[in-house]
């Protein structure tokens, strides 16, 4: 009985193993049009928006194709009113089917931001396709521009930014900030700080930052401001900081750095206590004197060094209590540390208790090495 | 009994676990770790509770006892509602699988080919009784154990300031959270049906109590490394927010394009044995009810009922509003008819063998 049972299940469950192979949702690779960037802008002509997107061509990849026929990829660009809206208009162009999962970089342009970012990365934070490592960048002018870089050596831009700003260890001068990370800042209080991107004809450039507040773009920062903010974003994992001591610039390269914020509330005064340690080695000494030799001063490199950063922060977060801008999550700390004090004072903390904050701003800077000449490097200047 | 802690591992690690951050997140804040705690307290005092009366009756399982101790039609009608809610949890855990699955991996599958497959396969090890699953629990417990110890390692962003202020919230909205959120745990009540199978029924309390623990453990992992990773105010916001967290692992040398496809693969296993634990429980409590040999029979009647009854919600929303409705009877069945039992029970004292007829089973291996 039981053999014969089985003798007519094995049919069935071939049949069955036959039927549910096949997938509803098999796309093979060459269905698919892989959006590795996404640039908005606002109309010039009207209201609407204006979303192009980067799609590599995949044949021209495989073969290794060359010249002018064979582009590595496609630029194209259609305006709409929701950002949903305008990427089922790109369906009209293209039967393959629009792919965000590997989205590299959303780029916004300088006029969109400054009328608000969220209405645009709400169908990025909202699809479960979207790799929430990539990155926005604002664009200084307009971000379809910056697609339209050529640059001989760079196939794909968007992967080129992502690369760029991943692999950044020969400036300080740029934030990283994935996707994740700047919601995180926006959903605490609407503010951040995002890369700037800019583009000339054959070069993209990031180099500073751009002040969001209230998700809306208010002011640029310069690269010396936008490495303040690395400091204090604790996202330093390299770069290069010269110190001019006795005519002579010394080049310091960070090796590691660490920025520990405590609020500090003291008769119901707020203040801030920023730590900032770094660890790094003298990669050049720059003099254009002629002379002897002469030792090293790595005491007074040191106390320029701190003094440099010190500076460097004072000054950022003097802008920033004057925009009345808290992107660094000021307030988180205030929330945690001080439950009560924040509070009475949540609704005003831009607007009041932010701009009056004080800061103490502890900078300690160690020079490890002076490369491979170990001794006396630096000429002195000959009267 | 190191099979009683696993199958009672694997039946409450399931599909809600990726959820529950978010649900704790989102009615307690960062209180949300203290809601939790409060939560597996709740639930070991059920677990106590469930475990002291499979204990009274070593060999008998619920459908035996309830008759006993209500009287024969009182006793019918519980068992078949326990089948009810039984069949009504297997549905709101396929439906919700269902729903996950196709908003992260099959976008275009229909959920009803979604569900189909995932009764089927699961069917096809309920059928086959108590030992082969509790085999496949084994090997399936190692295959979830390995990824929760080795995630904490990998994720290399983590704020321990989310988890401050602590207490913020009132006692209310804790309480609320934490009895929310204890339904994410639940699963325990399957010993009142397969209590008596393990292989000495009186020794249960210390295995159950180890897989509650070792459960709570692994979901604390996951809370508080969404709460680190993400934020709390992210992991309120997104309705899976494990899925989202796994994707900032690292994978060195890019061997894999997408990190949370894995723990995607470790969840359907996860969700598997939870079904299939499920399916196994009420299709023998209906045997035992209408007292036959074999509870085979009754699997496939089962399947068609949850795959029919998770179809009604028309959205994700009513799918919530359903489980809500789940919450409650769980929460009447374990700390509201079992204490009841139990008390009942001290004036009814347990006969000591059961002269019943029981469906053939094997006793669970110590």
């Amino acid at each position: 009985m039981t053999m014969k049972r089985n003798r007519c299940l094995v049919p069935i469950l071939a049949m069955i193993i036959l039927l549910i192979a096949g997938c509803w949702d098999a796309k093979d690779i060459d269905q698919r049009s892989f959006v590795m960037g996404v640039a908005f802008d606002i109309s010039d002509t009207d209201d609407q928006l204006v979303m192009t997107i980067e799609i590599p061509v995949l044949t021209s990849f495989a073969t290794q194709t060359q010249g002018a026929q064979s582009a590595k990829s496609l630029v194209i660009a259609t305006t709409g009113t929701s950002v949903a809206q305008m990427a089922t208009r790109f369906e009209t162009r293209t039967w393959r089917e629009l792919f965000f999962g590997h989205t590299q970089c959303i780029i916004i342009g300088e006029d969109l931001a400054r009328e608000g970012i969220l209405p645009i990365i709400d169908f990025f934070d909202r699809n479960p396709r979207v790799d929430r490592r990539l990155t926005l960048f604002i664009a200084q002018d307009k971000a379809d521009q910056i697609y339209h870089v050529k640059n001989p050596l760079e196939a794909l831009v968007s992967v080129a930014l992502n690369q760029m700003l991943n692999t950044l260890t020969n400036t300080t001068r740029v934030v990283k900030r994935n996707f994740q990370e700047a919601l995180r800042d926006l959903e605490s209080n609407g503010d951040t700080v995002l890369p700037r991107v800019r583009g000339t004809d054959t070069e993209i450039v990031i180099a500073g930052g751009a002040l969001i507040r209230d998700y809306k773009f208010t002011a640029w920062l310069s690269e010396n401001e936008t490495r303040a903010v690395a400091f204090l974003y604790n996202s330093i994992s390299g770069g290069v900081i010269t110190a001019n001591v006795s005519d002579t610039i010394y080049s310091y390269a960070v090796r590691n750095a660490a920025t520990d914020i405590k609020p500090v509330l003291k008769d119901d005064e707020l203040s801030f206590k920023i730590k900032v340690k770094s660890e790094g080695d003298i990669i050049e000494t720059y003099h254009k004197g002629s002379g002897g030799t002469t030792q090293f001063d790595i005491p007074k490199i040191q106390d320029k060094l701190n003094q440099i950063m010190a500076d460097e922060i004072h000054h950022l977060l003097a802008k920033l209590q004057e925009l009345h801008a808290d992107p660094i999550g000021f307030d988180r700390l205030v929330k945690r540390h001080y439950p009560a004090f924040w509070k009475e004072h949540a609704k005003d903390w831009k607007e009041k208790v932010w701009p009056e904050v004080k800061f103490e701003i502890i900078t300690e800077f160690n020079i490890r090495r002076t490369g491979i000449l170990e001794r006396v490097t630096v000429y002195e200047k000959q009267e | 009994m190191q099979e009683v802690t696993i199958v009672i591992v694997n039946m409450i690690m399931g599909v809600g676990t990726i959820g529950l951050p978010s649900a704790l997140a989102r009615i307690a804040g960062q209180d949300g770790l203290i809601a939790f705690l409060a939560a597996v307290a709740i639930y070991i005092i059920g677990t106590v509770f469930v475990i002291w009366l499979a204990q009274r009756f070593p060999d008998q399982g619920l459908a035996d006892y309830s008759t006993y101790l209500l009287g024969s039609v009182p006793g019918f009608i519980f068992n078949i509602l326990f089948a009810l809610y039984m069949t009504a949890v297997i549905s709101g855990i396929v439906r919700e699988f269902a729903g996950v699955t196709k908003a992260f991996l099959l976008l275009r599958t229909p959920i009803e080919a979604i569900i189909i497959s995932m009764l089927f396969a699961s069917s096809l090890l309920a059928r086959n009784g108590l030992e082969p699953i509790a085999r496949a629990c084994q090997i399936l417990f190692y295959i979830l154990f390995v990824p929760y110890l080795a995630t904490p390692i990998l994720l290399t962003v983590f704020d321990p300031g989310e988890f401050l202020p602590l207490f913020q919230h009132d006692l209310a909205t804790i309480a609320k959270a934490a009895f929310s959120t204890a339904f994410a745990l639940a699963g325990i009540e399957v010993m009142l049906v397969l209590g008596s199978h393990a292989d000495n029924p009186k020794r249960l309390m210390r295995p159950a109590l180890l897989a509650v623990a070792i459960t709570s453990v692994m979901t604390l992992t996951l809370i508080v490394l969404s709460f680190g990773t993400l934020s709390v105010a992210q992991t309120a916001k997104l309705t899976d927010p494990v899925f989202e967290m796994i994707k900032f692992i690292p994978v060195p040398f890019s061997i894999l394009e997408r990190s949370d496809i894995f723990f995607f693969t470790v969840w359907i296993a996860s969700t598997y044995s939870t079904i299939v634990i499920a399916l196994f429980t009420t299709s023998h409590h209906l045997a035992e009810t209408f007292k036959l040999k074999s509870s085979k029979g009754f699997v496939w009647p089962i399947c068609a009922a949850v795959y029919f009854l998770s179809l009604v919600p028309k959205n994700e929303i009513e799918a919530g509003m359903f489980n809500d409705t789940l919450v409650v009877a769980w929460l009447i069945l374990v700390y509201g008819v079992t204490p009841l039992f139990l008390i009942i029970s001290l004036f009814r004292k347990p006969q000591e063998s059961s002269k019943r007829r029981k469906p053939k089973q094997k006793k669970a291996n110590s």
